[in-house]
């Protein structure tokens, strides 16, 4: 049983469940004092001491189930185990006739005695005991199906077996039969063999790989995340997004506690003839930036806009006065978008209304100072995204400089890696002149260090 | 429960005896309740509000014959509310009293050294049990027969106190500087209700074992009805389960949980009302939906929502 619980963590933590020794400990505990008898029972036991919030709990019970379906089989006592492996017997019924047929006559080797006596339930332990031997539950990846495969074939003596069916061969016909009866049933034990490995791919290797696919996708270039994966992004942004405002709402709360005001206590004792009856505290003033985000929703860069654009308002009740504009030449803006629409809907109509027509960052740029100059003022952070690529057409470097002049800061996010600026049609170097700062941004990672960068700046 | 009763059968008395409380439980909260006590670990309850988290408390203390102690969180909770005071008052008041007898003790001394010598003869008899305020952790430790401690709703206090808790929570002690460290003389039965407001720690979670409750499924939540509200009759109730579970699949601001049922029900028996019609649930609809908008909604869907309730029974 210990080995099964310990298989069973190794199967959640690869799916993600952060789970420590001391809670290991707590489940063999746990399952040591309901017992084994009753699943349910079991599943409340490694559930309770395992899976720590609702979400790891939704993940538990669907690990649970895959994995005590399998593994409990071996486990439980023959007799089950013996009705279900026939149950599920691959071999057909016109076996067991002709089974009769062949005498054993020549049958040896240990595999091949089995085979012929039917014996599928020793077998399958057989196979079982031989993948645990091989280490067939720390199969990491569907591809190593073949090489599993082989290598508990060869644990079982299918090469003897193979041998055997040679000799068998050149002797006379009734060894011909019994050889010709072997390999079919050598097929047979493929099968089982291919069963039994598919089966701990789908225990031990699926669930893992596609845990590892979410962890490797904040890396991945946005531009190149294909869209089947769009959903899985949002659950990430979600998640980072969650996680930022729950270190920064813990931030402001603490900047709220002050130490003594003299002036203000002693301005406030006034009416008191001078005692000082309410202290006043010194409080740091919480300055929420506003974010104006003008993004650039033309083909190249639509992908990084449409997650730039999510993450700001996943944050929303940290930053809650945020405006954003899209553009490809004109500029527009969709700030009453996302508050009608929900979020995902509302990103892809932006990106959808707005996009599909050439740049003109000039034309954009001067659009903004027409109309949000005014709104700028020395709380404003003003995010352009964008890769600056202006078709050897005005950049726009005189509206940015008037508004790089008002705000608190200009933030120039690109998505190209730095190398290629001021390349071709690149105008980075000249519009970089009127930046507070210029970072290239391609990944969810680089979304998520600049959103921290605007609440740290935040509280 | 005897610890010589096999699993099954212990979580089988348990269930019943939480039953006889009137909490109506299923096999998951039997068999958590019964894994605390076994392993002695508190139990970290969360679920969506009204679905009876702060009532498992209460039952399980009265199936057990143990007090129930609770301690209500909020933001700003500290150390003296939550764990012990000294009783200032009563040092100041002690102190004026004895003033006299300290005089009496402290005739004769010349200098200020030697007086102070003198009272060190006398231990530090401000600062003992007698002018302690024990506060609902201290009392829980404390109890000699063990008690149910109910910390509730630990997601409104601050991450301060969530640290602070840990200690009492893995090692069933406290430390009071001028006392000396205080051990449970037997292990309370600790319960922590959350309702998600905010992110509890890692920390404080993987002491405990976890338990989500959710909304029941219809046979248990016509069961609990039964259980707290002993005069309704059977159709009324199943008519009424059918409706509130039709509710709880549109999209509301806030959904209907147990304790609304019951409402509902108790207002319905009073009114006298033996089958839903649709005047009633409109006039009674506030008891269940606590936002103007939800109300609404629902008054639009009720045609529908009332023939299904009435079908399916």
């Amino acid at each position: 049983m210990q080995a099964t619980i310990s298989d069973f963590v190794r199967v959640l933590r690869g799916i993600g469940l952060p789970i420590s020794v001391a809670e290991v400990i707590d489940a063999h505990e746990a399952a040591r004092s309901v017992g084994l008898s009753q699943r349910t029972l079991l599943k409340s036991a490694l559930g309770s001491t395992l899976a720590k919030t609702a979400e790891e709990r939704e993940l538990f019970d669907g690990c649970f189930e895959r994995f005590f379906t399998f593994q409990t089989l071996q486990e439980e006592d023959g007799d089950e185990a013996a009705r279900k492996a026939d149950g599920k017997s691959p071999q057909p019924p016109a076996a067991a006739g002709t089974a009769e047929a062949p005498s054993a006559a020549g049958a040896e080797s240990p595999l091949a005695r089995r085979l012929m006596d039917d014996d599928w339930t020793t077998l399958d332990a057989e196979i079982a005991a031989a993948g645990q031997r091989e280490g067939a539950n720390r199969v990491a990846s569907f591809l190593q199906r073949a090489r599993f495969t082989r290598s508990i074939a060869e644990a079982l003596g299918v090469r003897d077996m193979d041998d055997e069916i040679a000799r068998l061969e050149a002797g006379g016909p009734d060894q011909r039969d019994t050889a010709v009866e072997l390999e079919r049933r050598r097929q047979l034990v493929h099968e089982r063999i291919r069963d039994y490995v598919d089966r701990q791919i789908a225990l031990f290797a699926t669930p893992m790989e596609a845990h590892q696919r979410l962890e490797r996708l904040p890396y991945i270039r946005l531009s190149h995340i294909e869209q089947r994966h769009y959903e899985d992004m949002q659950h990430l942004v979600r998640r980072m997004a969650k996680r930022l405002m729950a270190a920064h709402a813990r931030r402001a709360k603490r900047a709220r506690r002050g130490q003594l005001d003299v002036r203000r206590t002693l301005r406030s004792g006034l009416a008191y003839d001078g005692v000082p009856f309410n202290p006043r505290w010194r409080q740091r003033r919480r300055e929420r930036p506003r974010i104006m985000a003008v993004c650039d929703v033309s083909g190249s860069v639509a992908a990084t806009a449409r997650f730039l654009l999510m993450f700001l308002y996943s944050v929303n009740a940290v930053l809650p006065r945020t405006r954003a504009f899209a553009f490809s030449s004109e500029l527009h803006e969709v700030t009453d978008l996302f508050d009608r629409h929900p979020l995902e809907e509302a990103v892809a109509t932006a990106v959808e209304l707005y996009g599909n027509q050439p740049t003109n960052y000039g034309r954009a740029l001067a659009d903004f100072q027409a109309a949000c100059l005014d709104a700028v003022d020395h709380r404003t952070t003003v995010v352009v995204l964008g890769d600056a690529r202006s078709n050897y057409g005005d950049p726009g470097l005189d509206s940015l400089r008037a508004v790089y002049q008002r705000a608190r800061q200009v933030i120039w996010l690109n998505p190209e890696p730095r190398v290629l600026w001021g390349y071709g049609d690149s105008e980075m170097p000249r519009l970089a002149t009127a930046c507070h700062r210029v970072r290239t941004c391609n990944t969810l990672k680089d979304l998520e260090r600049l959103v921290e960068d605007l609440l740290r700046t935040a509280v | 429960m005897t610890a010589d009763t096999r699993p099954p059968e212990a979580i089988e008395q348990l269930t019943a005896g939480l039953e006889a409380r009137g909490y109506i439980c299923d096999r998951e909260i039997a068999t958590v309740v019964y894994l605390a006590r076994m392993l002695q670990k508190p139990i970290l309850v969360e679920g969506p509000p009204g679905v009876g988290k702060t009532e498992l408390a209460r039952a399980t203390s009265a199936h057990l014959e143990l007090p129930l102690i609770r301690l209500q969180c909020y933001e700003g909770l500290d150390e003296a509310k939550a764990l012990y005071e000294w009783k200032y008052g009563k040092q100041l008041l002690y102190t004026q009293i004895l003033r006299e007898k300290l005089n009496d003790l402290l005739e004769g001394t010349q200098s200020l050294d030697d007086a102070m010598g003198r009272l060190h003869r006398f231990g530090d008899g401000f600062f003992s049990e007698q002018f302690l305020e024990p506060r609902p952790l201290l009392k829980a430790l404390q109890s000699e027969a063990g008690a149910v401690l109910l910390v509730d709703e630990v997601d409104k206090a601050d991450h301060e106190f969530e640290a602070f808790l840990l200690e009492i929570l893995s090692d069933y002690q406290i430390s009071i500087p001028e006392i000396g460290t205080v051990a449970a003389t037997s292990t309370p039965v600790v319960l922590l209700t959350s309702n998600n407001t905010r992110e509890i720690g890692e920390a404080l979670r993987r002491r405990c074992l976890h338990l989500h409750i959710g909304f029941p499924d219809e046979g248990r939540e016509r069961r609990i009805v039964e259980a707290q509200v002993p005069g309704i009759g059977d159709s009324l109730r199943d008519q009424l389960v059918a409706f509130i579970h039709a509710v709880r699949e549109l999209e509301l601001r806030k959904l209907p949980a147990v304790s609304e049922t019951i409402d509902w029900a108790r207002t319905l028996v009073l009114l006298h009302a033996d089958s839903l019609d649709r005047e009633t649930v409109r006039q009674t609809l506030n008891v269940i939906l606590k936002h103007q908008d939800d109300v609404g909604r629902v008054t639009r869907a009720l045609p529908d929502l009332l023939s299904r309730a009435v079908r399916g029974y």
